[in-house]
């Protein structure tokens, strides 16, 4: 019976025990690599959003200069005039690591931060707001999960000290993910509970195996982005750095580019996304409303976490295509409200680094498609941002107001000239 | 009792990892026991109990109370009809019981129909598969073949752990003799042997077939047939072979998890697919997909209709009697799965194509028949009309899945 069971269970056992060992001798604090970090930094995958081992060794790395660049699907308008691009073919004193892609509103990009805040911690970052995320259902989060990993949940729960703001997102999570492993501890910090001695330690152990399995499964989780996307266009920049070079270059690659549509919008991405059923788009957002969102809360938990970790945000919100704008029917006027609304909420708590692109969505080739930044647009944004990272900059002064992470401000309707003195 | 229940973790069925490193340790006492011949009846109630607790604490608490709830009224129904059924056999007393034990589920099914969408609160997840079980006792007590059952083993029988939440369907008998006596070392070895491949080959279809086909092919082509909209695109066709292919892989995977537990537990839970994707007839199809449930219905719907339809003469030729029966056992499982009209129509397309595909069988033969007695050999059967076969009968199931699926609705009415 014996030599059978064996037969039975030995493979298994021994499977199983092999997995264990690989995975436990991984190394969750690798040495730095360039070569690995600069393919993750332009990786723009969900795996690096979610790999806390992978932004922590570029972010980290202490001869290359990689700046945390969160944004969402912008990242992957990889033309010739994206900040990866130039930053690499100007050789720049930073690299953008970027962070995010579709779908990555600030909920997702809060979690993300959880395992990096020792690298935010007095250093400089960009964080790119789309208006977009700022829908009436932001609630839904339906594209949390392909961001979120249980490492973020862990690490959030171990930085977590009660706060409003701790509360909030707790809360958030509880609402998005009520079936997750993590709701039971998330439940308590939303009551404003504090943890057992258990909890923590299951924390803490659940935290150990998860990194290392981030950092046996990082080795694989970089793209060829870098070397398809980045570098060639990087080498056929023309050489030295001249903005007017640049600029006419940008608009003849785009002239090329957006040949077959009247929006001046780039040709692949109007083939595949528009061409078939663009009669049905002409007026469809007529009724596109970002001035009253959940989403104004998760985007003060971002706040108080760049806060906390004292961080010197450059904020950029982009413009939309104007072409493209009039012929759905957006309501720019809703559209600079909203903008409003976020400026506001920016400089009121001293956050007073923010390029406001907003409203360039007429300049000729400024965006690459609806609502992504491209070719001129780019080489504004770059303009702003590499100010911003290579001159010295003030050291921020941020006061946090936890009024901004009520249900009052998501749904308060800006008035004409409003001063938000309610909010003061 | 409520409170602590609530604050209990919640664990379903074949959730992840964790779940089998529990669930494999708490069978260790029970492995050990087969082995040698005993089966520890007390240790394996409470096994069963606390991973059926666990299935409904936390936030599905209500749902406890609902499955104690139901086991009592089925408990009731099933004792009071055996009461009954040893002094009389009167229809209408068989088919109040009948509607009896069903009104639960039908309470459940029709609730969230005028509710909003919202679950009734007497529902529990496996009620319909516990409903199966009780209707077919019932039945097999009528015909007299199921007598002198006692509470204690049919409590067993009906919350069997392993297939509480999603079958496979089991039948008393059949169960009950497998529990009465446990099976000799050498079976219950290759029982061991063949619960063991089963979990990793659950463990491949559910949590990498499944999961990869979902994530890369099913969500993105979703994603892709929303944004073009319209009654039909082709990202539409890529959802419905994805679709049906990873509901195969899921629920194939879970029944795997199922039947590995069971055999554990020395029970042979009957298996629920066998490469339905090579059916070669859509009769041969449900041959091979959710067995268990297509053999309920086979046994329990189609042949007592076939019988009772024939006994009273309802109609002269039996190939209507037979289309009959098809519809209604095929609409009855749309219902079943739920009232929506894309359900419904599932049932009714497969009700649809049994008949034809009867007829053509029937056609088949009797070409055949007349080809023999003209000295001609018989039509064609080789390796090229069987792949026709089966690539219709395919592409008619995946279509059958997409209407499943409800994605059409969404497409519809987003």
């Amino acid at each position: 019976m014996r030599k059978r069971l064996w037969l039975i269970f030995g493979p298994v056992i021994c499977a199983v025990a092999l997995i264990l060992i690989t995975i436990l001798l991984a190394n969750p604090n690798p040495k730095s690599n360039y070569d690995v970090e600069k393919k993750a930094a332009v990786a723009t995958t969900p795996q690096v959003f979610k790999s806390g081992v992978l932004k922590r060794q570029a972010l980290s790395d202490s001869d290359h200069r990689f700046v945390p660049f969160f944004g969402s699907s912008e990242w992957k308008r990889m033309d010739s005039m994206h900040p990866s691009v130039l930053a690499e073919g100007y050789q720049r004193s930073y690299r953008p690591f970027l962070i995010g892609q579709a779908g990555a509103t600030s909920l997702a990009q809060y979690f993300g931060m959880q395992q990096i805040t020792d690298q935010l911690q007095d250093k400089q970052a960009v964080f790119v707001i789309s208006p977009q995320w700022f829908v009436k259902d932001a609630q839904k989060q339906k594209a949390l999960p392909m961001f979120y990993s249980k490492a973020q949940g862990l690490d959030f729960l171990q930085n977590q000290t009660g706060t409003d703001a701790d509360r909030y997102v707790a809360r958030r999570f509880v609402q998005v993910n009520p079936k997750d492993s993590l709701t039971g501890m998330m439940t308590k910090v939303a009551d404003g509970k504090t943890l057992s001695k258990t909890d923590n330690a299951k924390i803490k152990s659940y935290l150990h195996v998860s990194n290392k399995e981030d950092a046996f499964f990082s080795t694989w989780k970089t793209a060829d982005t870098y070397d398809k996307k980045i570098a060639p266009k990087a080498e056929k920049l023309p050489q030295p750095y001249n903005q007017k070079v640049l600029s006419q270059l940008a608009t003849k690659t785009a002239q090329k580019d957006t040949s077959n549509n009247p929006y001046h919008i780039k040709n692949s991405f109007y083939t595949k996304r528009i061409k078939s059923h663009e009669a049905k788009l002409a007026g469809s957002q007529k009724n596109f409303n970002y001035v009253q969102s959940r989403e104004y809360n998760d985007f003060q938990a971002v706040l108080n976490q760049f806060a906390e970790s004292n961080t010197d945000v450059m904020f950029v919100i982009p413009p939309v295509n104007k072409k493209w704008a009039e012929y759905t029917g957006l309501n720019e006027q809703m559209y600079q409200k909203s903008v409003e609304k976020m400026k506001f909420q920016l400089s009121s708590q001293g956050f007073n680094q923010v390029a406001d692109l907003s409203k360039n969505g007429n300049k000729p080739y400024y965006m690459e498609d609806t609502v992504h930044l491209g070719w001129n647009g780019w080489l504004n944004f770059d303009q702003h941002v590499n100010r911003f990272l290579t001159t010295k900059q003030k050291a921020p002064n941020y006061k946090i107001n936890n009024q901004f992470l009520d249900n009052q401000w998501a749904m308060y309707e800006p008035k004409a000239k409003d001063d938000f003195s309610k909010f003061k | 009792m409520t409170q602590w229940l609530e604050n209990l973790p919640n664990w379903q069925p074949y959730g992840d990892p964790t779940y089998f490193g529990y669930l494999l340790l708490g069978l260790i006492p029970i492995v050990i026991g087969l082995l040698y011949g005993r089966r520890f009846q007390v240790y394996e109630a409470l096994f069963s109990f606390t991973f059926i607790l666990l299935m409904f604490s936390g936030s599905k608490w209500v749902q406890f109370y609902a499955l104690i709830g139901y086991i009592v009224w089925q408990l009731m129904l099933i004792f009071g009809y055996q009461h009954y059924r040893k002094k009389a056999d009167q229809g209408w007393v068989f088919y109040s019981a009948i509607f009896l034990s069903i009104l639960p589920l039908i309470l459940v099914k029709i609730h969230p129909v005028f509710n909003h969408g919202k679950m009734s609160i007497i529902g529990f997840l496996g009620i319909s598969y516990l409903t199966f079980k009780v209707v077919a006792m019932l039945m097999e007590m009528r015909d007299d073949v199921l007598k002198d059952l006692r509470v204690w083993p049919v409590t067993r029988f009906l919350l069997f752990m392993p297939t509480l939440s999603s079958g496979p369907i089991d039948r008393y008998r059949r169960f009950e003799a497998d529990y009465t006596t446990a099976p000799e070392r050498s079976v219950y070895l290759d029982y061991l042997q063949s619960a063991t491949w089963n979990i990793m080959l659950g463990f491949f279809y559910k949590f990498i077939v499944a999961y990869y086909i979902n994530l890369y092919l099913l969500i993105p082509f979703k994603h892709a047939a929303l944004s073009q909209g319209g009654l039909f695109n082709l990202p539409t066709i890529g959802v419905m072979y994805a679709y049906g292919f990873y509901l195969f892989f899921d629920f194939a995977g879970y029944s795997l998890f199922a039947i590995a537990i069971s055999k554990f537990m020395g029970i042979n839970t009957p298996i629920n697919f066998n490469k339905p994707f090579l059916a070669k007839n859509l009769k041969e199809f449900w041959n091979r997909w959710h067995m268990t449930l297509s053999f309920w219905f086979r046994d329990y719907v189609f042949m007592r209709f076939v019988l009772m339809m024939t006994r009273h003469k309802v109609f002269k030729n039996r190939n209507v009697t037979a289309g009959v029966a098809y519809m209604v056992n095929m609409l009855l499982m749309g219902f079943w799965h739920g009232l929506t009209w894309f359900y419904i129509l599932y049932g009714f397309l497969h009700a649809l194509g049994l008949i034809v595909n009867d007829w053509w069988l029937r056609q088949k033969k009797q070409k055949n028949r007349a080809r023999k007695k003209a000295g001609l050999e018989p039509l064609p059967s080789n390796w090229f009309t069987n792949a026709v076969a089966i690539f219709i009968t395919f592409n008619f199931t995946m279509f059958t899945f997409l209407v499943f699926s409800g994605f059409l609705n969404q497409l519809w009415h987003h």
